[in-house]
């Protein structure tokens, strides 16, 4: 007694198919990066936020691996709508972890700088040379953008193919890894250059960053969760398609309210009477013997054709239906 | 193998400039002056002066050295009194200096010298001193 799941067409399945794979490699290259990156650390604000930051983008290419799973999970008796918004929730927790941790770096970052810190960068003993460790970490953000770069380009363009705000924020955040790799070698020149103020003041910078990629999540995920109108990719404008939608449904229903709103991937619509927008209470209480005021909606979904609506006369839903 | 190269042409390139550069201008104000030491009463002293004395001449420095207790010596180095506290042991809890790498004798009796903190110059020369000393011992 369950809907069966949606088939996308095979243009969609395709790019699926390949976000997934790069999803993997994006987890691949950041955890090699998070390694190399952790051996060389030491001494430098600004390199342990960058450091911290790839670590953190850990945290959505495995949520997208793991929901990409849960939303294929058939409807069931507990679960009749499906699992459609798994990747929402995942990316919900994801966002709100980039603002947990992107709080406290700022925190630390500020504090620093407040007491004034003198940053001391040690060395390393490297092929019959004393290295300054500061040069080392320069070397190591460098190289440590560019997987996250290349990835974040190709995945940005399949999220706006599969009109996925979750991989395309994602790959968003990776293809602007360029500019934590930057800000963090311009701390640490600072530092060579004898400005203490330079690291803990570009971890800052780097923490707000972070800051506002988790801010940027929340809001996305949380419209989302909250039934919101659906939204455009890469800002909160209400999407185009979505009001092709409501004004073509308009048209045929104009006395009625268009509502709209996105489960994961797909659309669901819900066309109301404009005047009585809940249930009458006698028929609500036909189906439920106390607490009938829970229920204010029951659906009746459209599949082949534009019924009438209720409430509308005869004459005038024969108007309605010539194209 | 490249990254190495690129490291190495950078550290040459920018070592060339005199980077890193000291926050507060020790190495500078050493270097053709006075080197004031400090090494803690009751540790390995006569290592530590042999090894302050190389470095003193390798910067064409005087070397003066104070003897005390690690509190007061520390508390001088971060006050700018002094430039070095030699003979910490590894662990040393006090985190609010530049420390340079452990040296000397087996794992647990390492042994660190301190700088003021952000003074990366002059702990690179420590460093690079120490590194010597010890290959040649």
């Amino acid at each position: 007694m369950t809907e069966p799941a949606p088939t996308p067409p095979d243009r969609i399945q395709n790019a699926l198919k390949d976000a997934t794979r790069l999803e993997w490699w994006t987890l691949f290259w950041l955890i090699l990066i998070v390694v190399m990156m952790g051996s060389v650390a030491g001494g430098s604000q600004a390199f342990r936020t960058a450091w911290i930051e790839d670590a953190l983008s850990l945290i959505a290419p495995a949520l997208f691996l793991i929901s990409r799973r849960v939303e294929e999970i058939s409807p069931r008796r507990g679960f009749p709508y499906g699992f459609h918004r798994a990747g929402t929730l995942a990316f919900f927790f994801a966002a709100a972890t980039l603002l947990t941790i992107g709080g406290y770096l700022f925190y630390e970052g500020a504090s620093k700088l407040i007491a004034g810190e003198h940053p001391t960068i040690g060395s390393w003993h490297l092929a019959g040379q004393e290295i300054w460790l500061g040069w080392i970490m320069m070397v190591a953000l460098i190289l440590s953008v560019i997987p996250p770069v290349i990835l974040g380009r190709k995945k940005r363009k399949i999220g706006r193919e599969l009109r996925d705000k979750i991989l395309f924020t994602d790959a968003d955040t990776n293809a602007a890894d360029w500019q934590t790799g930057l800000a963090g070698c311009l701390g640490i020149l600072g530092v060579a250059l004898g400005f203490w103020w330079s690291d803990s003041l570009i971890a800052v910078l780097i923490s707000i960053s972070i800051l506002r990629d988790g801010l940027r999540g929340v809001k996305i995920a949380t419209t989302a969760l909250l039934d919101g109108m659906p939204r455009c990719l890469d800002s909160m404008e209400i999407d185009t398609d979505a009001d092709m939608i409501e004004a073509r449904l308009r048209a045929h229903y104009p006395d009625c309210v268009v509502q709209i709103r996105e489960t994961g991937r797909y659309f669901r619509v819900t066309v109301e009477p404009e005047k009585s927008r809940h249930i009458d209470s006698a028929l609500a209480e036909a189906l439920l013997d106390r607490d009938d005021w829970r229920l204010i909606e029951v659906t009746k979904a459209i599949r082949d054709e534009f019924p009438r609506p209720a409430g509308v006369d005869d004459h005038k839903a024969a108007d309605l239906d010539k194209p | 193998m490249r990254s190495l190269l690129i490291l190495l042409t950078l550290t040459i390139f920018l070592s060339g400039c005199g980077l890193p550069r000291d926050q507060r201008g020790s190495l500078d104000r050493i270097e053709g002056e006075t080197l004031r030491a400090g090494i803690i009463s009751s540790s390995m002293e006569d290592g530590d002066r042999r090894l302050l004395g190389l470095l003193a001449d390798q910067l064409n420095a005087d070397l003066e050295i104070q003897t005390g207790e690690s509190h007061a010596l520390l508390d001088r180095l971060e006050n700018g009194e002094l430039d070095i506290v030699a003979s910490l042991p590894k662990d040393t809890p006090f985190q609010s200096t530049g420390q340079s790498r452990p040296f000397g004798g087996p794992r647990d009796a390492q042994r660190v010298w301190a700088v003021r903190a952000g003074e990366n110059a002059l702990l690179l020369v420590v460093n690079a001193h120490l590194a010597e000393a010890e290959e040649g011992t």
